[in-house]
């Protein structure tokens, strides 16, 4: 039952699940993030532990094409990189939150000290 | 020797209560700081809040409800203040409310506290689904903490300068933490670090104006994950 691809998917679902919970582990990604990410490791875990469910994939597709070893390491590949990048996004996001929280409180720290400073000052401009 | 409260108000697209919020927390504690801080308001909140006689603390942008939170904790952290105390701005809180909260930390038997709508039989205006998962997250933080809370998600809260001085730093070199969880993120963290929390009964008044912004039902469907999700981060550390 199972095809040439078969193991490299399941070790790869594998991996993406157990990254997943680390990442939750150490709060690189939220609640939200960790929810999604396990449920895609475990259809695609599940789609190449029993490859007849692709069919209906092709089914879904109208596509006759069966899925070659190459076809699907790059289909990985896609998936991990779209992994790597949304925790890339989520730690950015998180850094940029904490940038929002210190500007505005600055921000009312100025107002506070300088209740005329709250307008933002004309830049000088050189030339004409 | 006078005590410095600042009472802090998120406010995100509540131009319609929040004036009202403000003035009538002002009439009651004159000497109390009111901080509204406006998570990028898109209507005239930060103008009705001043008008009211806030003081407003602007996010640059909407980054939800947490982060304003945790920006008034920053205000109250930097400027030295006594005790903290938040409200809603859409005028659920009652304000006369404050002093309840109030009194477990000036008579020091509390370093946090958290106004409950299930201590007392109160009619709650919630509907049962919301309430199904209050009494839902409330009973497992007990189980887990092994304490008796009745309304963890309660956000009407005050705490001391101390509580305020524990949490920061926790928030500051973490990640955020999700809206939708923070309230039970924040007391299983509080318990964990040995502060003392205290529930206080409050009763909650019907929204005048919109709809809450904490309940949806993509939130609704996510959260026993999310809230299973925090009670093993935060336990396990």
């Amino acid at each position: 039952m199972w095809e040439r691809y078969s193991l490299i998917g399941v070790v790869f679902c594998i991996v993406l699940i157990i990254l997943d919970f680390y990442l939750l582990r150490k709060r690189k990604i939220n609640g939200k993030g960790f929810v999604l990410w396990f449920i895609i490791g475990m259809v695609v875990g599940l789609l190449f532990a029993v490859p007849p469910l692709l069919s209906f994939v092709y089914l879904m597709f109208g596509t006759e094409f069966t899925i070659s070893a190459f076809v699907a390491t790059g289909f990985l590949f896609f998936l991990f990189l779209t992994f790597y990048l949304y925790y890339k996004i989520s730690e950015l996001h998180g850094l940029l939150m904490k940038l929002a929280m210190e500007v505005s409180v600055a921000k009312y720290g100025r107002k506070q000290s300088d209740p005329n400073d709250s307008k933002p000052k004309k830049r000088k401009t050189k030339g004409k | 020797m006078a005590r410095k409260v600042l009472v802090m108000i998120p406010a995100y697209n509540e131009e319609k209560t929040v004036g009202e919020v403000v003035k009538s927390t002002l009439a009651l504690y004159p000497d109390f700081k009111i901080v509204v801080v406006d998570d990028g308001s898109e209507d005239r909140t930060v103008e009705r809040a001043e008008e009211a006689g806030a003081d407003v603390v602007s996010l640059p942008f909407h980054c939800g409800g947490s982060i304003a939170i945790q920006t008034g904790y920053m205000v109250a952290a930097n400027d030295g203040y006594d005790y903290t105390v938040k409200i809603d701005a859409d005028g659920q809180h009652r304000p006369e409310e404050i002093t309840k909260l109030l009194n477990p930390l000036i008579n020091d038997e509390a370093d946090m506290t958290m106004g409950s709508r299930y201590l007392t039989l109160n009619d709650n205006h919630s509907s049962a689904v919301k309430e199904g998962g209050i009494v839902f997250s409330s009973t497992l933080v007990s189980l887990f903490r092994k304490m008796e809370i009745t309304d963890v998600t309660s956000g009407m809260r005050a705490w001391s300068r101390k509580a305020i001085q524990t949490l920061m730093p926790i928030y500051i070199a973490r990640k955020p933490i999700e809206d939708s969880v923070f309230w039970v993120a924040e007391t299983i963290l509080a318990s964990k670090k040995g502060l003392r929390l205290k529930e206080v009964s409050i009763n909650v008044l019907p929204r005048k104006h919109g709809r809450s912004k904490s309940f949806s039902f993509d939130k609704m469907l996510l959260y026993p994950f999310r809230l299973l999700i925090t009670l093993i981060q935060e336990t396990r550390r």
